[in-house]
């Protein structure tokens, strides 16, 4: 063979390479399945809102729980289908902070540094109930320059923001500026310094904490919370971003008590049942986390953890939660004894989703 | 607009690829150093961007495209190759090796953060 011959033919085998490779390594972006689950009613229900919200779907599960029972439905999930929680997690810990409050373990004013090695900082004053109401004046998420840096790139790949243990976690809080304390700003730096201090006061770590004391008592099998990514289960479910690129799983190591738990619409729906009925497994009345607590007026109606409606937008407590890949929502109707739980594995918010089937199911 | 950066920016790099594999002056690779590393920064590049562009139903065939344009442009890599020197000025190869190592590494660092 001669040599043109031969350099036609390496050509034109590299061209067929870098177009195989091209078509196998083809982005995949993901779209809602139409495979529906449980109730075809409210299964259309969840086709027909997912789009009140602009971002990637992939998969979605909810359970409608009211005084008869709980109906599940999917698309592309079921109620066994697990998700990151995200956010609502916060109220798993709020719940904590109730039990360890009704044990004598700590009260509500207690200060934070009572529990954790904060120094002299301004965070250590913070009391456990600002802390879990977000009105510790604590920034949403650590202000120094390697964690602002981390969070941009994270929030860029939907990976997991938190990679801190317990000593950066009191580095970040005993570096942070208190703003305005006493009103509510949302701060998941916060929510994490309270569980771990609930976790010293009881003496052990959070994930045990919260699975002796909730997912155990509540019976939520299919619950847990992986604290580092090594810990999680081989094959464990990830999401997509809202643009639809691949996510990260979150397990966000010492930040967990802000939002690393995973779970399902029917684990999801045994807390909410517990809720609404002031189940004795609780371990506490639940109005105690649900009722909005503090000064009102200006700024958002919270409790611990739970945030209430305005009266003129409505009468849902709520919690919603968002990771890199998925995205959850949590809305009780205290007063008419139903709710709604929507997860989803993109981004893409769920709350009107929630809401509007919430409203519909009236 | 600054979703469209990342995707612009890989456009930059593949097209470059084409130009320097293809072109008869301007813009063309200079010797096989600068040809290759022209070529594995933009399958480099392309490849992260699977992580990095907000790739939609609507927008994937952009990514078909583009690896066509990398396809014809190593069609042209591999044919100007032989009539390329190794280096065109063998008294900078100090520093040609040590840009084109950086580079190779910087690619390569990109293409395994977005794989990981």
């Amino acid at each position: 063979m001669n040599r043109p011959t031969r350099t036609r033919l390496i050509a034109a085998g590299a061209a067929l390479a870098v177009i195989a490779a091209g078509v196998l390594a083809a982005p995949r972006p993901p779209t809602l399945s139409t495979t529906v689950t449980g109730d075809t009613g409210l299964a259309r229900s969840l086709a027909d809102g997912a789009a009140i919200e602009p971002g990637a779907r992939d998969t979605l599960a909810t359970a409608v729980i009211d005084p008869g029972g709980v109906t599940y439905a999917g698309l592309g999930a079921d109620e066994t289908t697990e998700f990151e929680i995200g956010s609502i997690t916060k109220t798993f810990t709020a719940l904590l902070l109730a039990q360890a409050v009704d044990r004598g373990e700590v009260t509500l004013s207690d200060p934070v540094g009572d529990y954790l090695d904060l120094g002299d900082s301004d965070a250590a004053g913070v009391t456990l109930a600002d802390l879990s109401s977000h009105r510790s004046g604590l920034p949403r998420i650590a202000v120094t320059v390697p964690a602002l840096t981390t969070s941009l790139w994270s929030s860029y790949r939907g990976s997991d923001p938190y990679p801190y243990d317990i000593g950066a976690l009191l580095e970040h809080a005993s570096a942070s500026p208190l703003t305005d304390p006493g009103t509510v700003a949302y701060s998941n730096l916060g929510v994490a310094l309270l569980g771990q201090a609930l976790a010293a006061a009881a003496g052990t770590d959070y994930p045990n904490l919260l699975q002796t004391r909730i997912f155990d008592a509540l019976g939520m099998a299919d619950t847990s919370i992986a604290v580092t990514a090594d810990a999680l289960p081989t094959g464990a479910r990830t999401g997509y971003t809202t643009a639809g690129r691949p996510a990260g799983a979150w397990t966000m190591s010492a930040y967990a008590p802000a939002g690393a738990i995973r779970s399902t619409v029917a684990d999801m729906a045994l807390y909410g049942q517990a809720l609404l009925s002031a189940d004795p497994a609780l371990g506490v009345d639940p109005a105690t986390v649900l009722d909005p607590q503090g000064p009102t007026g200006a700024g958002p109606l919270i409790g611990l953890a739970w945030f209430t409606q305005a009266p003129e937008d409505g009468t849902a407590t709520w919690h919603n939660g968002g990771t890199g890949g998925f995205a959850s929502m949590m809305a009780l109707d205290r007063a008419a004894n139903r709710a709604v739980i929507v997860l989803g594995n993109t981004a893409t918010s769920v709350d009107a989703l929630a809401m509007s089937i919430l409203e519909e199911n009236k | 607009m600054i979703a469209w950066i990342p995707f612009i920016v890989v456009v930059a790099f593949v097209g470059g690829f084409a130009v320097s594999a293809w072109s008869p002056r301007f813009g063309a690779a200079r010797d096989r150093l600068a040809l290759a590393t022209d070529g594995l920064a933009a399958a480099g590049i392309l490849l992260a961007s699977r992580a990095l562009v907000d790739w939609t139903t609507a927008t994937v065939f952009a990514w078909y495209a583009l690896v066509v344009l990398l396809a014809v442009a190593a069609v042209g890599a591999v044919l100007r190759w032989q009539s390329l020197p190794p280096l065109k000025d063998p008294a900078k190869r100090t520093r040609r090796a040590i840009g084109a190592g950086f580079a190779v590494v910087v690619i390569l660092g990109l293409v395994a953060v977005t794989s990981l």
